[in-house]
């Protein structure tokens, strides 16, 4: 049996470690008869167009993000201020946890498996040289062009802070923070953040949303491995998933303090800043994510977070 | 490997029968997927979903607004201007080719544009003065390529998106390499005429008189003198990314053309968009089978593959650095510059990587090389596009051009190659 | 055979050294590679008039739509939202059309030099006819995945994330331009095809 593992991601990122210890672990589990091709680096293609390809069966597994252009349920996975601290975050996403059966009825219904949910950081937004760091939102934000990814509720979220949202591809971020056409860049978390030091002055970690992304295989393509095939595999990425919510958390730690050397200020909010900040996010979220997948997961994502 | 090598044959054989660049790269992304038993089924979807790229709008929009620059008369009267100041000099008119082209390079994106725009008015009159037909459609084809080197360039842009770098710093990478050449260029120029006698030189005008027509022409051309300051410091300042300065480079010329030199009527924009359109169309579809190709190669790992054999030849810079070029060479002697900036980019880049190379220097190094790769026959647009707009054979203009590439574009890959700071120092600034 | 070689150069008029179009020109009396297929080339003309008033809206209104978003960012620092996906809409169907329109005119880049070399009309017409049979069985194979590829987004209602519509507004684009060129490339084999054997008959 052979297949292809592909994400986006360079060899210091979480994908690549658990990449690393699935293949190893697999390789021993089934004595070399199950091979993995590994393409890193988006060799494949963005990563938009290398979990279509999972989804239609080109490629077999890959590492992904919130794919809404897909299922727009899947924007669940950026909502704010749902986990307050890596405890709550491994309780509300990790192995066995609600949200992950919710996600794996999302893959099932785009012809996908989820093989798990790999945690990457808590996000935060980084603002480029010479401009003043707002923490006091939304008054300090007023006129920062804030690159947003271009999903409607990151824009919600950007707009009620105070901010001029602007979507933008990824690839004339770095340009544009460098000329000034776009003053900081939303959703970033901190490993996110050291490709565009020479032009930042700070990074502030509000910590507003918990990013988490998906191991997903193609489905007809895992339903039709042998019993023992998928027993391996099954039992090699669930060893790899729960070994990265330590390994996630001890990299956060390395990713700050690179951006501090890197000459960044890494700015933290005061917890009456952060409390003004968290109203904001959730008035303008919440409503609009109950609109699409409804008041019972709703409810629950609630419970979990503690904002009934 | 030796699947590779036969569809790179294969590929060949029909790109020397004619069959469009993009087409004969289809044909191999199939072949190559039966021979290497990868998959094929998402071809298709991974080319349009590489074209689809936010990034590549800049193409389109900076071959419309340089097509309907020449349909404006925008070009005219930067010649004019230009040759107000040395077109009264013995291989002025030939200087003056030379330079327009820079400046025109400099508004525009794509080499063609330049031919069409300067070729088609500099060559008869450059011939009407006595020039030698040959050098004329020669210094036309050779400057063209400046059109590519300093920014905006099309080539430029989807190398910088290939190798995921920034397109502002892949623009400045050949700027300085474009300029210099432009002064070897006229060098050459004046030098190759020295002993000529057919030569017409129209007599010296009075210093007063020659400021007065510079003022004139100068005033003329003021609105397209102020173009590549709109192109280049809009994005250069922040107004506008690299592919935001294209529309305005655009809406600009539809300002000027319509407006102000009432140059643009409805027929003449309407036939120079959909020409526009056509080109851009036809770019796209040598990057869409491109993709599908490069797809191919990753699947069977041909890049990291082909590092591999590199650096088993051997671990010195120096002589890594000299295959590259080489390899940049060939490529560019058998493919347009879009086709190699992909191709480079794709199979080139992990060696560079393995030899610590700056992706903005190799940029650089790719430009130059694949500007070079435009005029060098067999498969050299530019330079059959010079023959075609000025009707001149072949024959006439093979022996001026090789002398120009010999003299002044091989010797700049060489500098390019091994002086880093001439790809380095301007994207440096930036921060 | 030599002979034979001999004799065709004398049928420049039906088949030069230059490249045969898939359609007739214009202003041109048809020749007999084109005879016969009158109306298939009438429509053509309707589809081809479509394709460059298409052609023209798009490219003008995405020059048009970036030009308008640098203004909204910078000067009223309100940018348009949808425009990340609304300008690839424009250019996508830009492209494929133009792609097709290319494949019209026969005005793709290439890198031939046959010409250079090869001096024999019916040689040169025989190996281009090789080639467009080559390109005409890619296209068809390239546009049997993408039915795929569209088919797939169609099927789990693919939206953009932001404007939410269709996916299918962009893909088709796909799908037109590939079957635009199928047409095209097919009417390409057949006039070749048709000057190889017309010179056939002449020659002897
Ligand atoms: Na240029
Ligand atoms: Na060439």
């Amino acid at each position: 049996q052979q297949a292809i593992l592909g994400h986006i991601m360079d060899s210091e990122h979480i994908f690549h470690h658990v990449s690393e210890r699935f293949m190893e672990r697999l390789d021993e589990l089934s004595g070399g008869s199950f091979a993995v091709d590994y393409h890193p680096g988006g060799d494949l293609g963005d990563w938009t167009s290398i979990t279509e390809q999972v989804a239609q069966g080109a490629v077999q597994m890959t590492m992904t993000y919130n794919h809404s252009e897909l299922d727009p349920r899947w924007d669940l996975s950026v909502l704010g201020y749902v986990a307050s601290d890596w405890d709550a975050a491994q309780k509300i996403y990790g192995p066995g946890s609600v949200m992950e059966g919710v996600y794996a009825g999302i893959m099932n219904d785009l012809g996908m498996e989820l093989l798990g949910i790999i945690p990457t950081d808590f996000a935060g937004f980084i603002v480029r040289k010479g401009k003043a760091v707002p923490v006091n939102f939304p008054e300090d934000a007023a006129g920062m062009k804030m690159r947003v990814p271009g999903m409607p509720m990151a824009i919600e979220r950007y707009n009620a802070l105070g901010f001029s949202p602007v979507p933008m591809a990824f690839s004339e971020v770095h340009t544009a923070l460098q000329t000034g056409a776009i003053d900081g860049r939303a959703y970033s978390p901190p490993v996110e953040v050291p490709m565009f030091s020479d032009v930042l002055e700070a990074y502030v970690f509000t910590r507003e949303h918990f990013e988490h992304t998906f191991w997903v295989a193609n489905k007809a393509w895992f339903d039709g491995l042998t019993d023992e095939q998928r027993g391996w595999l099954t039992e090699a990425a669930d060893e790899a998933v729960s070994g990265s919510w330590e390994l996630a958390q001890s990299q956060s730690a390395k990713w700050l303090a690179e951006i501090e050397a890197g000459g960044v200020d890494v700015v933290e909010l005061t917890p009456e800043q952060q409390e003004k900040h968290r109203a904001l996010v959730i008035e303008a979220e919440y409503p609009y994510m109950e609109n699409i997948v409804g008041a019972e997961i709703m409810d629950q994502i609630r419970a979990a977070a503690g904002t009934n | 490997m030796i699947a590779l090598f036969i569809v790179l044959i294969v590929v060949v054989f029909f790109l020397l029968i004619e069959v469009p660049v993009g087409f004969a790269f289809g044909i191999g992304a199939l072949l190559y997927g039966y021979m290497s038993g990868t998959d094929i089924s998402f071809h298709a979807g991974f080319g349009y979903t590489q074209i689809s790229a936010f990034s590549l709008l800049a193409i389109p929009l900076f071959i419309l607004s340089g097509t309907l620059m020449g349909a404006s008369g925008i070009s005219d009267r930067l010649l004019n201007f230009v040759n107000s100041f040395v077109g009264r000099t013995k291989g002025g008119l030939g200087a003056v080719t030379v330079i327009t082209c820079a400046i025109f390079g400099a508004i525009s994106g794509s080499a063609s544009a330049a031919i069409a725009a300067i070729g088609k008015i500099m060559v008869p009159r450059m011939i009407r003065e006595g020039y030698p037909p040959g050098h004329a459609t020669a210094l036309v084809a050779v400057s063209s390529v400046l059109a590519l080197l300093i920014p905006p360039s099309i080539p430029m842009i989807v190398f910088a998106i290939a190798i995921r770098e920034s397109v502002a710093k892949a623009f400045l990478s050949t700027m300085i390499p474009g300029i210099l050449l432009a002064i070897i260029y006229c060098g050459l120029n004046f030098w190759f005429l020295r002993n000529n006698r057919t030569i017409v030189v129209q007599p010296k005008l009075p210093a007063q008189e020659t400021v007065r027509q510079i003022a004139i022409t100068g005033k003329q051309a003021s609105l397209a003198i102020l173009m590549p300051g709109i192109i280049l410091g809009g994005i250069y300042s922040g107004i506008a990314t690299p592919t935001e300065a294209g529309a305005v480079a655009l809406v600009y010329t539809l300002f000027v053309g319509i407006l102000i030199y009432r140059t643009l009527s409805w027929g003449n924009l309407f036939n120079s968009t959909v020409e526009a359109a056509r080109l851009t169309g036809a770019i796209i579809m040598v990057l869409f089978f491109l993709f599908v190709m490069s797809r191919g190669m990753v699947l069977a790992k041909v890049p990291t593959q082909f590092a591999d054999f590199l650096l088993s030849i051997s671990d010195n810079r120096i002589v890594i650095l000299l295959l590259i070029n080489l390899l940049l060479l060939l490529m560019g002697m058998i493919i347009d510059d879009v086709s190699g900036s992909v191709l480079a980019a794709i199979i080139l880049l992990p060696v560079t990587q393995s030899i610590g190379l700056d992706p903005i220097h190799f940029a650089g190094i790719v430009g130059v090389n694949l500007g070079l790769g435009n005029i060098s026959p067999p498969c050299a647009p530019l330079l059959y596009m010079a023959g075609g707009v000025t009707k001149q054979p072949l024959s006439t203009y093979i022996g001026p051009t090789m002398k120009f590439l010999m003299l002044g574009h091989l010797p700049m890959v060489f500098l390019v190659t091994f002086i880093p700071e001439l790809s380095l120092w301007l994207p440096s600034l930036l921060g | 055979m030599t002979k034979d070689l001999l004799h065709i150069d004398s049928l420049d008029d039906v088949i030069g050294t230059s490249p045969i179009r898939p359609v007739p020109e214009h202003d041109r009396p048809p020749s007999p590679i084109h005879s016969g297929l009158g109306p298939v080339y009438a429509a053509e003309r309707g589809i081809a008039w479509l394709m460059r008033v298409i052609m023209f809206l798009a490219i003008i209104s995405l020059g048009l739509l970036m030009a308008a978003q640098v203004f909204m960012r910078y000067v009223i620092s309100a940018p348009f939202l949808g425009i990340e996906e609304l300008a690839p809409l424009l250019a996508v169907w830009v492209y494929f059309l133009g792609m097709a329109y290319c494949s019209r005119e026969r005005d793709h880049i290439e890198g031939g030099m046959m010409t250079l070399v090869i001096k024999n009309p019916r040689l040169l017409t025989a190996l281009r006819l090789l080639g467009s049979v080559a390109t005409l069985i890619t296209i068809v194979i390239f546009m049997r995945f993408a039915w795929d590829f569209v088919a797939f987004n169609y099927s789990v209602g693919r939206r953009s994330t932001y404007m939410r519509l269709p996916k299918v507004l962009w893909d088709v684009s796909l799908l037109i331009g590939l079957a635009l060129m199928t047409f095209y490339a097919a009417l390409q084999c057949l006039a070749e095809a048709r000057a190889l054997f017309i010179t056939r008959g002449r020659g002897k």
